[in-house]
């Protein structure tokens, strides 16, 4: 298994992969719907990205085949210090390579290449219903910082 | 008589009745207070001895809270009772146990797991039954994690014992081996538990194809994220399941060689054309009231053995045959569990008792009325718990074997001059 940084050739997987995402997040809140056209955004999105300084995706590939990927934004906080923060916008493993450390190896290398760019500290976001997320993080040593409240109006 | 006027007549198919002698008033003072005071005493300074004084190591409460009743779902725990009763009336006839019906006014799995908890100073054993599925795996998980008397929940364990009794004959009749390919057709609490048994038994689960509502299941299914939260066994199978990653259902027949069908009554649910398609088949359809199809069938399209869950053909693999036995002998070895090592025990022992009478593909496993059977399994179940550092009460295959054969036959005794006496 390979870690690397993502190449155009690996966007329809990434974006597929990241629409597995998306699609789980909605199955734990209504406000948290995916829009009919998520598979184009995410691919517009991945082609800015792999060009951007300030965002980094990577992919954990298995026998030539793409079975995981991160996209990590470069955030600076304005009143707070460390200025330079790493987010996790997506993370997701095929189901038939889980538990096998690859989640952690793509966040291992994120943090690595970020904190090369100056990045001090690392979040991510995902529903709050998610207790796998939430335990994949906590075992990794993050813990919550903002709460994130939503209402409909 | 039809079933309604039976239960009329009869209101009800089991009840309790006294086994020490009473002779005189006297007696009473002995068996009750203040006599009674003495065993209370014995046992309040070793509660294991309320084995050895009391009912307990013949009691088994049968638990349920009626969400999944045959095949009429969920009509609520007064409506279960006529089926617990006729199953505890089982426990009695064919394993000599004493089983008490217990349907519960409660949903919520916790809270399930809790009152079940609190039951064990009752109780040799537990028996779940008609709970519906997913729910049903996470209460048997945590109740035989935190109980310390066996938990068994006979759609999941008991099916997939007999069917693993009836295939180890077929696959000496139809010549096949543990690297067969297997469909498993159908994904409730049933074929779950068969997968998990027949991977423990040898067979390897990257040949295996499970198939749900949905179609194949394989890793990459795009409904399988949701399925991690909310169906986790499910989930464990189809990822560790279908090394072919085979998508269709027609891939997933092509070339198989054994098909187990625990899903939807048929007579069609399996065209003929599926197996067809397979090698030399044996054929499971355990789908009550009506086979996912029909034996003639299978056999027109190819398959060299077939069995169902109905007695009105050959080759029945039915729960009945199972439970209890692998229940007489837990509770002779007062074992304090019931693993998949014993399960296995007792449907190898089956499966050679069928043997030792000569197998065919029309008789691969013994029928429910062949008595022997069932002391021969619970005396391997019971063997294994020795084995396997359960048992309380450790003797030799022989002595379970007698005790098992003593008990049941003495139980059927007793009912025949009972029913005299009515």
């Amino acid at each position: 298994m390979l870690i690397r940084k993502a190449e155009p050739k690996d966007i329809d997987s990434v974006a597929d992969m990241f629409e597995r995402m998306y699609t789980l997040n909605s199955e734990f809140d209504p406000l948290l719907q995916v829009h009919d056209e998520i598979s184009e955004r995410l691919k517009r999105s991945l082609v800015e990205d792999l060009k951007s300084e300030d965002s980094l995706v990577a992919v954990a590939e298995d026998g030539g085949k793409v079975i995981g990927a991160v996209r990590v934004r470069l955030e600076r906080r304005e009143y707070y210090i460390p200025e330079k923060m790493a987010v996790i916008e997506e993370i997701y493993v095929m189901p038939g390579y889980r538990r096998e450390g690859v989640g952690e190896k793509l966040v291992d290398f994120v943090i690595s290449e970020l904190s090369k760019k100056g990045a001090r500290s690392i979040m991510a976001r995902f529903p709050a219903k998610n207790i796998i997320a939430e335990s994949f993080y906590r075992k990794r040593g993050f813990r919550e910082i903002h709460y994130e409240f939503i209402k409909r109006i | 008589m039809k079933p309604v006027e039976i239960s009329l007549k009869y209101q009800g198919k089991i009840e309790v009745m006294p086994k020490v002698p009473i002779s005189s008033y006297d007696d009473f003072s002995v068996i009750y207070t203040p006599g009674v005071a003495e065993v209370v005493k014995e046992i309040s300074k070793d509660k294991d001895k309320s084995f050895q004084l009391t009912s307990r190591w013949n009691n088994v409460a049968i638990i349920t809270d009626g969400t999944r009743v045959l095949g009429l779902g969920n009509v609520g725990p007064e409506a279960s009772l006529p089926v617990m009763e006729g199953k505890a009336l089982l426990f009695k006839y064919l394993g000599g146990v004493d089983a008490i019906p217990l349907p519960l006014a409660v949903r919520d799995p916790d809270t399930i797991i809790n009152v079940v908890s609190a039951l064990e100073p009752s109780f040799g054993g537990i028996n779940l039954e008609d709970v519906e599925s997913p729910k049903c795996f996470y209460i048997l998980e945590k109740l035989q994690e935190r109980m310390n008397i066996p938990v068994w929940h006979d759609d999941q364990q008991g099916t997939a014992g007999a069917v693993l009794a009836a295939l180890i004959n077929a696959m000496k009749v139809a010549g096949k081996g543990l690297d067969s390919k297997i469909v498993i057709f159908g994904a409730g609490a049933a074929n779950i538990a068969t997968v998990r048994l027949l991977k423990a038994y040898g067979f390897d689960p990257k040949r295996m194809i499970v198939v749900d509502r949905e179609g194949v299941l394989h890793a990459e299914r795009r409904d399988l994220d949701a399925m991690m939260f909310s169906h986790k066994w499910k989930y464990e199978i189809a990822i560790s399941t279908n090394g072919f990653n085979i998508t269709t259902l027609d891939e997933a027949f092509k070339g198989a060689d054994i098909l187990i069908a625990a899903s939807m009554p048929g007579p069609n649910t399996i065209p003929k054309r599926w197996i067809s398609i397979m090698k030399d088949p044996i054929v499971f359809a355990l789908a009550n009231p009506v086979p996912e199809i029909y034996p003639s069938d299978a056999i027109d399209a190819g398959a060299k053995v077939v069995a169902t869950g109905r007695s009105d053909f050959p080759n029945q693999v039915n729960n009945s045959l199972i439970f209890p036995g692998v229940f007489r002998g837990v509770l002779d070895s007062r074992s304090s569990k019931v693993d998949d090592a014993m399960v296995i025990a007792g449907a190898e022992a089956l499966a050679r008792f069928a043997e030792r009478k000569g197998i065919s593909a029309t008789y691969i496993i013994p029928r429910m009325d062949e008595w022997d059977a069932y002391y021969e399994l619970a005396s391997a179940v019971a063997e294994k718990a020795v084995e396997r550092g359960y048992a309380r009460i450790r003797l030799s295959r022989e002595e379970f074997r007698l005790m098992a054969k003593t008990k049941i036959e003495q139980t059927r005794n007793k009912i025949r001059a009972i029913q005299n006496v009515d």
